[in-house]
């Protein structure tokens, strides 16, 4: 007799599946349902889940040991209900995706929820394939809805390839860790490398580097960034907000999970392996984006050198690193939906360049003070919050030695305030060539961008709620 | 044919699959040499199975496998429908065409 008890420990994310389904199948079909407004009820589900979410205590193993359901997961699960609420609301305010097809849209997101669910409390290969597979397949079709632009559809298939090749390097990455080692367990293949790692062989660098590749694709790191800025550019904007932030603190949190079991003989080669890509990543990623011209692609490779920012806490590997990230995340969330909300206010019609923004502080004052506050503090200059998060990821860096990631990091950060103060520069000092029509839009989004930067400034300030909520992170395993 | 007999030719899969995603143009030919990666991957997984089966769990292997062939049909479904809306879009699924997005 199977103990059933422990599978309830689970239940956000079987209430997640069953809207899923429900979403794709019985919304379109019965009448009764498809009169109801379908983004109150995602977002009720939402609710409901972080209300389980909340309700749920201890640390338990289920469906095989490939998955663990504790704390961490929990908090995790927390923040990307967050995200994906403000994405509906931001879906609402925008007028990129049809929205006579909220039920499959809904019905998208919700199965990338339940992977982002399965991401943050995998324990095992096989569920690592399964929950990254499950965000991305949706994730190709979410890019493809911009209704405003053909090249979205093309962005998509970029998307689609990249996606499924970094997927074929993975499994295939993953089979040679399964023929060392003999198990799929996160907590049995590092002990398992352990003594081809000691030997420094070629195969256990092989085996863990294809592995990792479709983790780092998951949180756009080199060499897996490719897809990134088109995806980014041509999806609806609601859609790149998500992007930008949920799958990527689910790919963060897979990555923690799994390199928190690796035993101690293996720390200095995988956080020289990290430290490599998270050094690319930001380099890469802030060296593109001083050329750009349009505002998402801009944003898209600022989230590139982030994730290599963040890459810094997980190189470290110890329980302080991981702090760091969970303290760093929040404020990462707050300052890129403020700022995607900030541009699609900004820039009503379809159109993204930089230089269409001349002037814009005499028409919109709110929004572009709102605007330059989160690309201050994506740059992290003090006093926003931006600043308090690096900080402690340059300590935790610095507390481990890793003098070269710090200095590396450092020169991105003054390299990366060149293009977000370029686009403040036009905003504020620019004046516009020649004067176009003022669309009169609704309050709604002074009022959002206006709720991400009041904590950016608090938190920039006064960082200490925040601490006090990241010490929850040290207990977590 | 032992172990190695199988590793050789998932190798080789897993090579020729990078060699055509990397050098075809067409979007379909790009696809079929993830195909043939995940394929190679599947292979691995069913041999070492086979020959070094792990104590704790047999299976382990085979269901990875499957999953696989799972994993690679959703990919195919999404991916064609994806590139059958760039044809409609498009009129042509070439890789090295489609270039409105750039920088």
């Amino acid at each position: 007799m199977v103990n059933t008890l422990p599978y309830l420990s689970f239940i956000p994310a079987h209430v997640m599946m069953s809207f899923a389904i429900i979403f794709f199948f019985l919304a379109k079909a019965v009448p009764f349902l498809k009169r109801l407004p379908a983004s109150i009820v995602f977002f009720l589900v939402l609710i409901a889940c972080f209300w389980l979410e909340s309700l749920g205590s201890g640390s338990e193993a289920v469906f095989f040991e490939m998955i663990q359901v504790d704390s961490y997961s929990r908090l995790y699960n927390q923040i990307l209900f967050i995200a994906i609420a403000v994405t509906i609301l931001m879906m609402a305010n925008s007028d990129e995706l049809n929205k006579d097809n909220n039920w499959e849209i809904f019905g998208l997101l919700a199965t990338v929820c339940l992977g982002m669910m399965l991401m943050t409390s995998a324990t095992n290969l096989l569920m690592t394939v399964v929950a990254i597979e499950l965000v991305s397949i949706p994730s190709y079709v979410l890019v493809a809805l911009n209704r405003k632009l053909p090249a979205s559809k093309e962005a998509s298939l970029k998307y689609v390839l990249f996606g499924s090749f970094a997927a074929g390097i993975m499994v295939y990455g993953m089979s040679l860790i399964f023929g060392l080692t003999g198990t799929l367990k996160f907590s049995g293949i590092w002990k398992g490398l352990a003594e081809y790692s000691a030997a420094g062989n070629a195969i256990y660098f092989l085996a863990v580097l294809m592995t990792l590749s479709g983790m780092v694709f998951k949180i756009a790191a080199v060499p897996f960034h490719f897809w990134c800025p088109d995806a980014y550019q041509a999806a609806p904007t609601p859609i790149t907000a998500f992007l930008s932030t949920a799958p990527k603190v689910a790919g963060l949190a897979l990555l923690m999970r799994f390199f928190s079991y690796h035993v101690s003989l293996q720390t200095a080669n995988l956080t020289l392996i990290l430290s490599i890509i998270a050094m690319a990543t930001m380099t890469l990623g802030n060296l593109a984006a001083l050329k750009q011209t349009d505002i998402k692609r801009l944003l898209a490779y600022s989230s590139i050198s982030h994730a290599g920012f963040l890459l810094m806490g997980i190189a470290v590997l110890n329980s302080a690193g991981r702090q760091a990230v969970f303290f760093y995340i929040p404020i990462y969330l707050l300052m890129n939906l403020g700022a995607f909300m900030a541009v699609i206010y900004l820039s009503r019609g379809d159109r993204f360049d930089i230089t269409s923004y001349a002037g814009m502080i005499k028409k919109k004052p709110l929004v572009v003070i709102g605007l330059t506050v989160c690309l201050f503090s994506l740059a992290g200059l003090p006093p926003f919050a931006g600043f308090v998060g690096k900080f402690y990821l340059f300590k935790v860096v610095i507390e481990e030695g890793l003098i070269l990631l710090a200095v590396v990091a450092a020169i991105n950060s003054v390299i990366s305030l060149f293009y977000y103060v370029g686009v403040i520069k036009v905003m504020v000092i620019d004046s516009e060539d020649r004067p176009s029509k003022d669309i009169q839009t609704g309050g709604f989004p002074v009022v959002f961008v206006t709720a991400c930067i009041v904590p950016i400034v608090f938190l920039g300030v006064y960082w200490v709620p925040l601490l006090n909520w990241a010490e929850k992170a040290k207990l977590l395993f | 044919m032992g172990l190695t007999g199988f590793l050789t030719v998932s190798a080789a899969l897993f090579t020729l699959g990078m060699v055509i995603f990397i050098s075809r143009k067409n979007a379909i030919a790009i696809l079929m040499g993830v195909e043939l990666l995940l394929n190679a991957a599947a292979l691995n997984f069913v041999a070492f199975a086979r020959f070094t089966p792990s104590q704790a769990s047999q299976l382990d292997g085979q269901i990875f496998a499957v999953f696989i062939v799972l994993l690679a049909a959703a990919e195919a479904v999404v991916a064609l429908a994806i590139a059958l809306s760039v044809y409609k879009e498009f009129h042509q699924v070439r890789a090295d065409k489609l270039v409105s997005l750039k920088g």
